[in-house]
């Protein structure tokens, strides 16, 4: 099913899906100067932003940065029955294809992940198609389609004046019956121009996945990219990927709660033991601690696929502005010429 | 709350005050209260637990104990930080939250009629006391060859379980040798790092024998680089990596070494293993 | 007249190429351009040939000084803005580099950066102290004050404003790290015997980080402007680092990072100092 819906009709579409659905959307926010894009439960459709990539990632409504787990005995959980479901409206193809690895993390047969499954199956996303390649990100270089969101029950696509929608779920196709049909080869036309857009700014990425572990590990150039690194953790704390967690006990009136907090392998005291010894104590170690992680050690461990989906939000909030990209052509750069080495050799 | 995030309610038993000189450690002798779960809690050597102080949080402890025993177990705690000060507040009858057993453990069947040694630094003997209880047990100790052991600490008001040694030193076909850092009056036993002495000090030129060694990661690296370079096969040589474990699943990602999380693939790991690992423990 | 930041760049390519030559440095800290950001980004240079790289324009928003404090021991050269020459005397001040293991290539006449909010409240537009200046010193004195956007709010409403401000908090520690004065080896947050700071980023926890933050601030901040160029959450934070530093103004007559012979606010005390605190 193929549907459009003019743009300044989405208020009304959207009341309609807030009858059934929590609907959560990229919304403009205002912060002093600043202006950003974040997902945000909707209360104004005006505020919608469709053709920019929102600064944060949705991961927060899987794993927020503080979940209470319950009391640190009893363990009755926070989760409210009955709660409508949440349906985030317009996510990308980086934000979906995080999910999707984030998913074998959290719902392995040994330890589910209860929170995050319960979560997961209370939200519905609708896909949105790129239309044009965002500050800093490079998913058609992970071979991620910007234009295909995988796994959705629709996909929508904003071409400035209209919505278009691809309803692959027949449960859904109510709320779309009002909607006029839309022209499927206007609709592949316009997919062809912005497809070819991506591809004259594609940057072409010969990673090998996952990297060599050791000869990776050892390579010389591990300072040099981490020197202007601030040690901050803004590049996990934005990425989607990114799960690594803590806990912590709080005290109320009631007892003792256990909750679960982001964490970060940039920071020192991620890996630092109560004794004081630190594996990971140089910014060199944490920083090649994030890289091997996201494209040698959780590829090795998921199928080989690497833990990025090329969002670029890290290289866009980094306040030294450090870039993924330039980090990874190193790796391929240097790997090539060891591999040149060895067989000239 | 997640079954693997729920403790289970227990109680100290015991605790034993090991040393109190420049390092503060103590051993806990924890049974869990509820019978079902009792009764249920198996764990092998090597293995370790997540111990929560009520209200405080959550630190790792290796087994110091003997599954053999099996209505209780033993962990020594060094006080460092937050969690482990809290429990060396802890008295007597209190309470506390055990969960797991979690990790990997020694391969205590495979090394059945090998020959054993064991080198451990201050209180990294705790991980391995739990197998050398094991192998020593009166109903065990036949399935096992020779076992011997260097113990290295500090100094000797560093030293832990010397209540074990007189009786490990009776076991059959078991020798025990001590050693500190620097010489002091009234010491008879040997002076000197364990990897310095370990060729001097103990017969290594046993067929079919298995290194067991833990303690501070400085150690560690400095007795395998030393049997390594003896020419000890590098699956022979085992060793329990501490890192600051924390959840358990292999999820929270503080004990991640190359594509292992220690506190699921690990800790216990040999040498082979160790050698395609990046060398960050 | 219209600073020639081209100008500015080749110089700072020759001085430092000159001096990786020579050998007078290990390294020179200053910025290129992104490859594929076509941002500004700071960049140590080791090599001569790679000085070419290094750029300076009004983009060059990032404090450079903090990163002096990785090569205690080895020599390095800096590309220095007025602000980051401030900190390299705090940094002299309180001993925590040496004067001879760095040389200072200091920008003349700073016109202030496009982003940095804290530059309109900056009078100090050429470096402090520096070994290579580029560019003609600034003549006439800038007048500037520094904004006392607290002063017309009641006790709650400041307490309002700034809950509304760190609840956006996720405790990333960006402003920290960018912080030239945030030098200690173990920040009061990472301690965890005694734990000062809880985890949550809940508000108190957040109102802890960044109150104490600000309490080491006094008498130290330069009111640069870094913490919030880093800060992904665009939380106003200088309102509270900012007024510490007017305060220490007016009260104190103190001004840090002007000279480093003087001592830091904390570490002198004159019998005719003020009683004042910071709420009157």
């Amino acid at each position: 099913m193929l549907k459009v819906l003019a743009k300044s009709e989405l208020g009304q579409f959207l009341d309609k899906l807030k009858q059934e659905f929590r609907v959560v959307a990229p919304v403009r926010r205002q912060y002093g100067k600043k202006e950003r894009v974040e997902y945000h439960p909707v209360e104004n459709s005006e505020e919608i932003i469709l053709d920019s990539q929102p600064d944060t990632p949705p991961k927060k409504f899987f794993l927020p940065q503080n979940e209470r787990l319950g009391d640190e005995l009893e363990g009755e959980t926070d989760l409210e029955e009955g709660e409508k479901e949440t349906l985030i409206f317009g996510v990308r193809s980086c934000d979906l294809k995080a999910v999707e690895i984030l998913k074998p993390v959290f719902l392995d047969d040994d330890f589910t992940d209860t929170y995050f499954q319960k979560k997961l199956e209370k939200t519905v996303m609708f896909g949105l198609g790129c239309s044009s390649r965002q500050e800093n990100c490079f998913c058609d270089s992970l071979e991620i389609n910007p234009l295909e969101g995988k796994n959705v029950p629709v996909n929508m696509y904003d071409d400035g004046e209209k919505i278009w929608f691809a309803v692959r779920d027949k449960e859904l196709e109510k709320f779309f019956a009002d909607l006029p049909d839309g022209d499927a080869e206007e609709l592949e036309e316009k997919k062809g121009k912005w497809q070819e857009e991506f591809e004259k700014t594609a940057i072409t990425l010969d990673l090998p996945l996952p990297f060599p572990e050791l000869k990776t590990f050892e390579a010389p150039f591990w300072h040099k990219v981490s020197a202007n690194c601030l040690g901050c953790g803004v590049c996990t704390y934005y990425c989607p990927t990114c799960f690594c967690f803590g806990f912590f006990w709080e005290k109320h009136p009631e007892g003792i709660d256990r909750w679960r907090t982001w964490d970060s392998c940039m920071f020192p005291l991620f890996t630092k033991h109560g004794g004081g010894h630190n594996p990971r104590e140089t910014q060199k170690q944490r920083t090649r601690q994030r890289i091997m992680h996201k494209f040698s050690y959780h590829p090795q461990n998921f199928d080989g696929v690497p833990a990025c989906s090329g969002c670029g939000r890290c290289i866009s909030q980094c306040p030294v502005n450090i870039d993924l990209r330039v980090i990874l052509r190193t790796v391929e750069k240097y790997l090539k010429e060891e591999e040149g080495v060895k067989s000239s050799g | 709350m997640d079954k693997y995030l729920l403790p289970h309610k227990a109680e100290v038993m015991k605790i034993t005050q090991e040393t109190g000189s420049n390092l503060n450690i103590k051993t806990f002798r924890i049974r869990l209260l509820e019978e079902e779960a009792r009764k249920k809690f198996n764990f092998y050597p090597g293995q370790f637990v997540e111990l929560t102080v009520f209200g405080v949080g959550e630190a790792p402890f290796g087994f110091a104990s003997s599954p053999t025993r099996d209505d209780y177990f033993d962990v020594s705690v060094k006080e460092t930080g937050l969690v482990t000060e809290a429990m060396h507040n802890l008295e007597e009858g209190d309470e506390i939250g055990v969960r797991g057993p979690f990790g990997n453990h020694f391969p205590y069947e495979e090394i059945r009629g090998k020959n054993l040694v064991f080198l451990a630094g201050g209180i990294g003997l705790a991980p391995l006391r739990s197998l050398i209880e094991y192998v020593l047990d009166e109903e065990k100790r036949e399935e096992y060859g020779r076992v011997q052991m260097l113990l290295a600490f500090r100094s000797p008001e560093d030293m832990l379980y010397k209540y074990d040694f007189p009786r490990w030193e009776k076991s059959p076909d078991t020798l025990v040798k001590y050693t500190i850092d620097e010489e002091c009056e009234g010491w008879v036993h040997c002076v000197g790092y364990p990897h310095d002495l370990l060729h001097d000090e103990l017969d290594l030129n046993q067929p079919d024998t298995v290194f067991f060694t833990c303690g501070p990661p400085i150690m560690i690296k400095a007795i395998t680089d030393e049997l390594k370079s003896s020419g000890i096969d590098p699956s022979s040589i085992v060793t329990t990596l501490e890192m600051k474990m924390s959840c358990g699943l292999g999820k929270c990602g503080r004990c991640n070494i190359g594509s292992y999380y220690v506190c699921k693939d690990g800790p216990v790991f040999d040498l082979k293993q160790m050698e395609k690992m990046p060398p960050e423990f | 007249m219209e600073t020639n930041y081209s100008e500015i760049s080749k110089k700072i390519q020759e001085i430092s190429r000159k001096l990786l030559e020579e050998g007078r440095v290990d390294r020179v800290i200053g910025f290129e351009r992104g490859e594929f950001t076509g941002e500004m980004t700071p960049v140590l240079v080791t090599d001569p040939e790679e000085a070419e790289n290094l750029l300076f324009n009004p983009e060059c928003e990032m404090m450079l000084a903090k990163y002096l404090l990785d090569y205690g021991g080895s020599t390095t050269g800096i590309v220095a803005k007025p602000c980051d020459t401030r900190a390299i005397t705090v940094y002299l001040a309180e001993e925590l580099i040496k004067r001879d293991e760095i040389v200072i290539i200091g920008i003349n006449d700073c016109q202030g950066l496009e982003e940095n909010e804290a530059c309109d409240e900056c009078g100090v537009r050429n470096p402090v102290v520096a070994d290579e200046e580029i560019g003609q010193p600034r003549q006439e004195p800038v007048e500037t004050d520094i904004k006392d956007d607290l002063k017309d709010m009641s006790l709650g409403e400041r307490f309002a404003y700034f809950q509304e401000e760190f609840s956006r908090c996720i405790r990333c520690y960006a402003c920290r790290e960018a912080c030239f004065v945030c030098s200690c080896e173990e920040c009061f947050v990472d301690s965890n015997q005694p734990q000062w700071v809880g985890f949550s980023v809940g508000l108190r926890d957040n109102f802890t980080f960044h109150l104490m933050r600000a309490m080491h601030m006094a008498g130290r901040c330069i009111n640069c402007g870094a913490c919030e160029l880093a800060c992904p959450e665009a939380i106003n934070m200088r309102a509270l680092t900012r007024n510490l530093y007017r305060v220490a103004q007016e009260v104190y007559e103190f001004e840090p990072g002007l000279d480093p012979e003087e001592k830091t606010l904390f570490a002198t005390y004159r019998l005719n100092d003020s009683e004042q605190g910071f709420l009157d």
